[in-house]
């Protein structure tokens, strides 16, 4: 072993030594500690992964990041995974991928529709947006928080050319009934799977069944990057077209450090270029560099590697939240999973009903002085956000169910990290409340 | 393209065809990446350091095994100053460095109907191999599909993979092949070729005349010079660009 080498092992052993000084658990001390919605689940591995690729001092996308996107395309069945910089980056890339020239005649236009919800992350929406598409806002179900199919159908214009929407907080949309759509009006179908990694429909991952599918490795979600996301698809058009939007909207392929992979970097004809014009510095694509770093990427290496387990986990959390919450489904309409799925829970999505003795509001400002963190539904009504008052748009419907998602949903969090005691602690503190506001209205 | 991947592999086998022909099987110390027929893999000499970032002189070659294979095939000839250098490196139990796969010489959805005429000159015949050994391996599934191979060497021991075609003739509803060869009486059994061209090259007027369909596409592998007279006579044959698919390198 070189003396770098061993220096390299040394300084990873001292790695996982300072990880079992600065992170040891800290108990729970409820009423004291934080009971956080999400949060990072890592060991000493993906520290040394981290400190690894540091050591490389490769300062953009390198090794780690090819092992990352090979892993990931194979943990799902995909053939080609991008590792992108976030999953709001993932998303523009994919949306943006359907207006390359290399889709001929079947490219999006300015002016086209896409089908989605408002009651979801802006930044399902903002790609659409900002491609000079229309957006059509469907409305969502109660309880499964996911597009209701059959205004999708009705929703349906001369313009309309894709469908791009989330699985809700993990929770698969109805596939079945959406690919009919799709296949019958000739879609393109993006799934954005930013909270759904790992959830199944019909024993098949999500992200599988569309053209296009999105990632977030947000530390919030399933497994982490820090920031990071990732792009995935099976259609070799659109992969090629994925990856140059990612970078900078060039037509090579050449990795850093790299040149001439693709073996003919001064013989093509590109556009009305001088022919051999080099191949590094021909564009295909109005692009941008979304690219994330090995940093991010090793880390995501080791996380990869403990996912299916946060999965068992998280479906247990939501387990044991759905049984908590049952005692009051008086006040609470309670998640249902869609039919024939098998979600990966990103969440535990509650709304309180119309008639209960206190608010959405009311509850989560309780819950919040107690140090339990919850979330509303992202952006309620993305119509009401300061940001789209004057977008150009089209609803399918008056959006009840996306305002009441506004109004009156939130979500506790399903992570890993959350343990038995926490989840009773909670349970012990959603009592407390409602039984005083049962009180109050007799 | 799919998602590259570096390996380290080793020499397992040499097969030489003569006049500076090779036909390479490399081992990787790791699985293979998954990859479509006529794609193409880097290979380099040099040892690579993955921590460097940096990849050294490489150089590009179509990849001529089956996806399922657990090796690595490359067939190349000596031309310059690399391939030279290959020549007298490489023995078996060599280590070399690949990255692959890469490229969309791609013959779109392998499982269709639509016609196609596959045309090599020599070792360009290498990116078509892999397409007709998926074809034999998925001929109990797979509907029949017109595939009309038009080959063409300098002499009839120059043919790569000819048990392949033999096979592939013979097992293979829709198959064909013809040879094309520079020898005017040319020592070569049947091989289930369905025309054997004697003292001739490629001629692509007579291939679309013969061969050709309103929707047939034509994929043509080989020196530049031979894909040049392809494309352009093809062209003026009145095929629309979209349907001249060519692999070509510097």
């Amino acid at each position: 072993m070189g003396k770098s080498e061993e220096l390299r092992a040394r300084i990873l052993d001292l790695t996982a030594a300072y990880f079992a000084e600065k992170f040891r658990p800290v108990p729970f001390k409820p009423g004291q500690s934080p009971v956080r919605y999400a949060g990072r689940i890592f060991d000493e591995r993906e520290l040394q992964r981290l400190v690894e690729a540091s050591l490389d001092f490769w300062l953009t996308s390198g090794r780690f990041s090819e092992n990352f996107e090979q892993e990931f395309a194979a943990f799902l069945g995909a053939e080609y995974a991008f590792l992108v910089n976030s999953g709001s980056s993932a998303n523009l890339v994919a949306m943006t991928a359907l207006t390359s020239p290399l889709l001929g005649e079947k490219r999006l236009q300015p002016g086209d529709e896409v089908l989605t919800v408002a009651a979801g992350f802006p930044t399902t929406v903002n790609p659409i947006i900002q491609n000079g598409m229309v957006p059509v806002f469907v409305d969502v179900e109660p309880r499964t928080y996911n597009v209701r199919v059959d205004q999708v159908r009705d929703a349906i214009g001369p313009r309309t050319r894709a469908l791009f929407i989330a699985h809700t907080l993990g929770n698969p949309c109805d596939l079945d009934r959406i690919l009919e759509i799709v296949a019958e009006h000739d879609l393109f179908f993006i799934e954005d799977c930013c909270d759904a990694l790992g959830s199944k429909y019909h024993g098949r991952l999500v992200g599988t069944f569309g053209h296009l599918a999105t990632y977030s490795f947000y530390p919030a979600h399933h497994m982490t990057t820090g920031e990071g996301g990732a792009v995935v698809t099976s259609d070799e058009t659109l992969a090629r077209a994925a990856r140059s939007i990612r970078d900078w909207g060039r037509d090579c392929y050449c990795a850093g450090g790299e040149n001439n992979t693709c073996g003919k970097r001064f013989m093509g004809s590109y556009g009305r270029l001088p022919t051999g014009y080099d191949h590094k510095y021909v564009y295909s694509h109005v692009g941008y560099n979304l690219k994330a770093t090995d940093l991010q990427a090793a880390i995501g290496v080791e996380q990869l590697k403990k996912l299916p387990e946060f999965i068992i986990r998280r479906k247990g959390n939501f387990a044991t939240w759905l049984d908590g919450f049952r005692r009051w489904e008086l006040f609470f309409e309670l998640p249902l999973p869609t039919p024939g799925s098998d979600p990966a829970w990103f969440a535990f999505p509650v709304t309180v009903r119309d008639d209960a003795p206190f608010s959405r509001t009311e509850l989560t400002d309780f819950l919040n002085c107690k140090l339990i963190e919850t979330r509303n539904m992202f952006a309620g009504n993305i119509l009401r956000q300061p940001a789209y008052s004057d977008i150009r748009f089209r609803s399918a419907s008056d959006l009840q169910m996306t305002d009441r998602v506004m109004n009156d949903a939130f979500f506790l969090g399903t992570y890993p990290g959350l343990s038995g005691e926490q989840i009773s602690y909670v349970l012990g503190v959603v009592s407390e409340f409602v039984e005083l506001k049962s009180r109050g209205s007799k | 393209m799919g998602n590259p991947a570096r390996l380290r592999a080793s020499v397992t086998g040499i097969v030489r065809y003569g006049e500076g022909v090779y036909r390479v099987t490399l081992r990787p110390e790791s699985k293979v990446p998954r990859f479509k027929p006529g794609q193409f893999t880097h290979l380099t000499l040099d040892d690579v350091d993955p921590t460097s970032g940096f990849w050294p002189e490489s150089r590009v070659f179509s990849i001529a095994s089956n996806p399922a294979d657990p090796v690595v095939e490359i067939v190349y000839s000596v031309k310059g100053r690399y391939t030279s250098r290959m020549e007298n490196e490489l023995t078996v139990g060599r280590s070399v460095w690949l990255k692959l796969p890469y490229g969309s010489f791609i013959i779109e959805h392998l499982a269709s109907d639509k016609p196609v005429v596959l045309i090599a000159g020599g070792t360009g015949i290498t990116p078509f191999i892999g397409f007709v050994s998926e074809l034999v391996r998925h001929n109990q599934e797979w509907s029949p599909r017109p595939v009309v191979l038009h080959y063409g060497v300098r002499s009839a021991d120059m043919i790569i993979h000819r048990e392949l075609l033999q096979t592939a003739s013979e097992v293979l509803e829709s198959f064909q092949w013809d040879l094309w060869t520079e020898e005017r009486s040319p020592n070569f059994l049947s091989g289930g070729v369905k025309a054997v061209h004697a003292g001739s090259i490629l001629d692509p007027r007579l291939i679309v005349r013969e061969d050709g369909g309103p929707e047939t596409a034509y994929f043509i592998s080989g020196p530049p010079a031979m894909i040049k007279n392809c494309r352009e006579t093809i062209g003026e044959c009145g095929i629309g660009r979209a349907r001249i698919i060519v692999d070509e390198w510097e």
